[in-house]
């Protein structure tokens, strides 16, 4: 089963791990179904989603440090609206759109939102 | 933020535009076209996030969003169930989906269903900011769901440089909508500039579609931008 690491920055939160099966996805109302964002809020782990995980802002932008390739690729309407990410990295996604399909550790950014 | 159900309008059994006044008053900053995160206390796990565009100018006394009525949707059957005075939390503004300045080329705005909202105030910002030439396409089921057509037809007879088109449904051609014909036939097929920009609010996958015909095209992916709910 795929795990989920998760570093919060702001450090407010201590380090966690979510363990999941592909199959019980969707996890929530929102996001793409066994996305990052769809894991998480069905977990009860927070992560800001202003469009409700329609790929039409950046609030659950994360950062992936470990099994990028275990995410799914990314599609053009990522690209478009991570262009407007604030503090964008290389290996920067969306939780809405990454679907997870094996080990991954992420970085929840201290500032996610693009107001 | 804090916001009061100050008004409801009904265009149709299924359709509403909600106007909320900021509490404790005074405005938000927002650019024209951008959207708002409601906090609505529903769902396994409240608050469930819901953005709606805003169809109001950044100067309006009241912010207006519309909202149609879900089958089955939790989000929109709370709004629905809303009377005046009722408290409404939300976040925001948020989004990319304005315009900054009016380009020197043609601006295409499309906007299906309510998609015409946040249209409906890039339209208007677009002209108060001097745009030489903007053509709204509306699509819509029926006559009765298109939203602000009185203004947009108003509108367009006071500025020579505004075009306004209502798209019903209708029968389309294969899996394409009436809507999404028109675009290809009138921004791909009539001729060879591409120099227009395009604004292209719905929900749904129709602004996927639209987007990747366009882009095909030859229109650059930055002259394209879109809000798809």
């Amino acid at each position: 089963m795929p795990k989920i690491h998760i570093i919060h920055e702001s450090g407010e939160q201590p380090e966690q791990t979510i363990e999941f099966s592909e199959k019980d996805a969707p996890f929530s109302h929102d996001g793409e179904p066994g996305s990052v964002l769809d894991v998480l809020l069905g977990h009860k782990v927070h992560l800001e989603h202003a469009c409700g995980g329609k790929c039409a802002c950046t609030t659950c932008h994360v950062i992936v440090k470990e099994g990028e390739e275990n995410l799914s690729e990314m599609k053009d309407n990522e690209m478009d609206k991570l262009d407007t990410a604030p503090g964008l990295t290389m290996h920067s996604r969306l939780g809405c759109q990454a679907v997870v399909k094996g080990d991954v550790t992420i970085v929840i950014p201290k500032f996610n939102i693009n107001s | 933020m804090q916001a009061t159900l100050e008004r409801i309008h009904e265009w149709t059994p299924s359709t509403r535009s909600l106007f909320l006044r900021l509490v404790p008053g005074g405005r938000m900053p927002f650019q024209a076209g951008q959207f708002i995160s409601l906090q609505l206390p529903v769902g396994d796990s409240p608050p469930l996030v819901r953005p709606y565009s805003l169809a109001s100018d950044p100067d309006a006394e009241l912010l207006e969003i519309c909202v149609d009525r879900v089958p089955g949707g939790i989000g929109s059957a709370y709004l629905f169930s809303l009377a005046r005075g009722a408290a409404v939390t939300f976040k925001g503004p948020f989004g990319s989906f304005m315009v900054d300045e009016p380009p020197a080329a043609t601006m295409v705005c499309i906007g299906d269903g309510t998609g015409i909202a946040p249209i409906r105030a890039i339209v208007r910002r677009a002209l108060a900011c001097g745009a030489r030439a903007v053509e709204v396409l509306q699509g819509a089921p029926t006559e009765a769901e298109l939203l602000f057509r009185d203004e947009l037809v108003a509108l367009a007879r006071r500025h020579p440089q505004l075009a306004w088109q209502p798209v019903l449904a209708g029968a389309g051609a294969g899996d394409r909508s009436e809507l999404e014909r028109l675009v290809l036939e009138r921004y791909v097929q009539a001729d060879d500039d591409r120099s227009r920009h395009f604004w292209i609010c719905a929900v749904g996958d129709v602004v996927r579609r639209l987007r990747e015909a366009l882009r095909a095209a030859g229109y650059e992916r930055r002259a394209i931008r879109y809000e798809q709910w």
